[in-house]
């Protein structure tokens, strides 16, 4: 008997969970800055209407129609496409095993946040005291200690919300840290944009610049961020959507966490800006020139600003830390059971089992990342794990769906149990529009490599990087291949 | 803070918000939230 969710609230904030994650703090933000300020609202709110949330409708429906996670799921559609959900499942395990090592770094500098213990200099701090960078991919010299420690403690995390099970461990989980993730995001904004200087550095994140409108490059961030965000192609929303009751509005269900994971993103926004518009404000600088985003804002930038925060500095530091943990938590929550899930339909094991197997893999998986030599891979893999992963999965999945598969009987299916109707908009959303971008997306990622190796890292480590997503597609057929127990 | 940068703050704010207000609303208005 396959699980389902208690509530309703319980689906719906365990998927906002997943799909709310470090980006939205740390990405969206800067994505903006860069690409046009206010004015990039534009191409986002496109992409989430037309795209976002149309492919989390897919998704939810997938799971929903087959009652299956993401493998079987596609082997409904048709027997040649069960790879492509294991490869999504295989992306999700991929991204799972680096993205508890950036979880772990997060939660060192919570515990490090009480005594401000990077001082002046974050940058050295965090590379030389947290990471113990070595100066090459291939110099790998030991672990650094304090990460291992917290990955561990993040896996057993991880291991225990998705070992309890949908009901009481996923949606339990979830109905704590959403409601506390919206509280601590709302008290860093009003922190942030009360502190002097604030007002300037909103200017540099909102103030519109419509000539960058007619650059294509602005639309592919803005589908990309929209893509990337929302949790989608790797198994997660399929397995979220298999353990809905019967009757789920999932057109509902679907605006709601597509909006709500935007919602956060540009409510977040103000507490970057506001706090780096305060930090360019003591020191007598341009918010351009503190301005950065990813890892680098997190772990740098930010650090340096909260060391200027006046009253209370540590509690900022502490609730700006906090919040990336929770919100990257109930993302891996999310990625684990995505790939437990379908360990489980396919193999027909025990949630017990399953959740063991994938813990064991991953975190000897995660060791890699924990090393001297982390950052390097965690930045390679992910980078080709993005393209060739989930915008690869994302545009097969599609177009199994919209053009090899009955479209209209899934809009059927969704519109047979939702409140809103979706229309024929929809069928085009996907079969062409989704399917343009998601294309455009990856060839431009491929040229661009073409052009320049990504990173500037050198053949045999780019090699490197691209046989390991080539082992993971292996992996991906042989896990297709191999029989299941009562696989049709 | 300019005007143009106000007005997008509202216009952010007001998609994003008033959209997830009317979507939760709907929710509720079907009992079945």
């Amino acid at each position: 008997m396959r699980e389902i969710w208690a509530t309703r609230v319980g689906f719906v904030l365990a998927a906002i969970g997943s799909a709310i994650g470090l980006g939205n703090i740390w990405r969206f933000s800067y994505l903006a800055h860069a690409n046009g300020g206010g004015a990039f609202l534009i191409p986002y709110f496109v992409a989430l209407f037309v795209t976002g949330i149309s492919l989390l409708m897919v998704e939810f429906a997938l799971g929903h129609k087959f009652r299956a996670s993401a493998p079987l799921a596609m082997r409904q559609i048709g027997k040649k496409f069960e790879w492509v959900g294991w490869w999504a499942v295989i992306s999700a395990f991929i991204i799972t095993t680096y993205y508890v090592v950036v979880l772990g770094w997060a939660l060192v500098y919570l515990a490090k946040s009480f005594t401000l213990a990077w001082g002046t200099d974050t940058k050295s701090y965090f590379f030389g005291n947290v990471l113990q960078l070595s100066d090459s991919p291939w110099s790998i010299s030991g672990f650094a200690t304090e990460v291992l420690l917290a990955v561990v403690i993040i896996w057993l995390i991880n291991w225990f919300v998705v070992f309890r099970g949908v009901k009481r461990g996923i949606e339990k989980a979830n109905l704590v840290m959403m409601p506390l993730l919206w509280f601590l995001a709302i008290i860093l904004v009003v922190r942030a944009v009360t502190l002097p200087g604030a007002l300037e550095g909103l200017e540099w994140y909102l103030r519109p610049d419509f000539s960058k409108l007619g650059d294509y490059n602005i639309w592919m961030a803005a589908f990309g961020q929209i893509f990337f965000s929302l949790s989608l192609a790797m198994g997660i929303m399929i397995a979220y959507g298999s353990y809905l009751p019967e009757k789920s509005d999932i057109a509902n269900n679907s605006f709601i966490v597509g909006l709500a994971d935007s919602a956060f993103s540009f409510l977040i926004g103000f507490a970057v800006f506001g706090t780096l518009g305060y930090m360019a404000f003591v020191t007598q600088t341009s918010v351009q020139e503190v301005v950065a985003g990813g890892v680098g804002l997190a772990f740098i930038v930010f650090p340096q600003a909260l060391n200027l925060i006046p009253g209370f500095p540590q509690l900022v530091a502490a609730i700006f830390f906090l919040t990336l943990v929770i919100a990257g938590l109930s993302s891996s929550i999310s990625l684990v059971e995505s790939i437990t899930s379908s360990l489980m339909d396919k193999f027909k094991l025990s949630r017990t089992r399953a959740v063991n197997t994938v813990f064991a893999l991953g975190f000897l998986g995660s060791l890699v990342y924990t090393t001297t030599a982390g950052l390097y891979w965690l930045d390679i893999i992910d980078h080709f794990i993005n393209y060739y992963g989930l915008v690869l999965v994302a545009l097969l999945e599609v177009i199994a769906v919209a053009w090899f598969f009955k479209l209209h009987s899934l809009r059927e299916h969704i519109n047979a149990i939702s409140e809103i109707k979706i229309g024929r908009w929809w069928n085009w959303s996907l079969k062409y529009v989704t399917v343009l971008v998601l294309a455009a997306l990856l060839l431009l990622d491929i040229w661009n490599n073409l052009q320049k190796p990504y990173g500037d890292y050198t053949v045999d480590v780019i090699g490197t990087g691209i046989l390991f997503i080539l082992f993971g597609m292996l992996v991906s057929a042989a896990l297709t291949l191999r029989r299941g127990k009562d696989v049709a | 803070m300019s005007l143009e940068a106000i007005a997008f703050a509202i216009f952010g704010f007001s998609v994003l918000y008033g959209g997830l207000a009317y979507f939760l609303y709907r929710a509720m208005k079907a009992r079945n939230l």
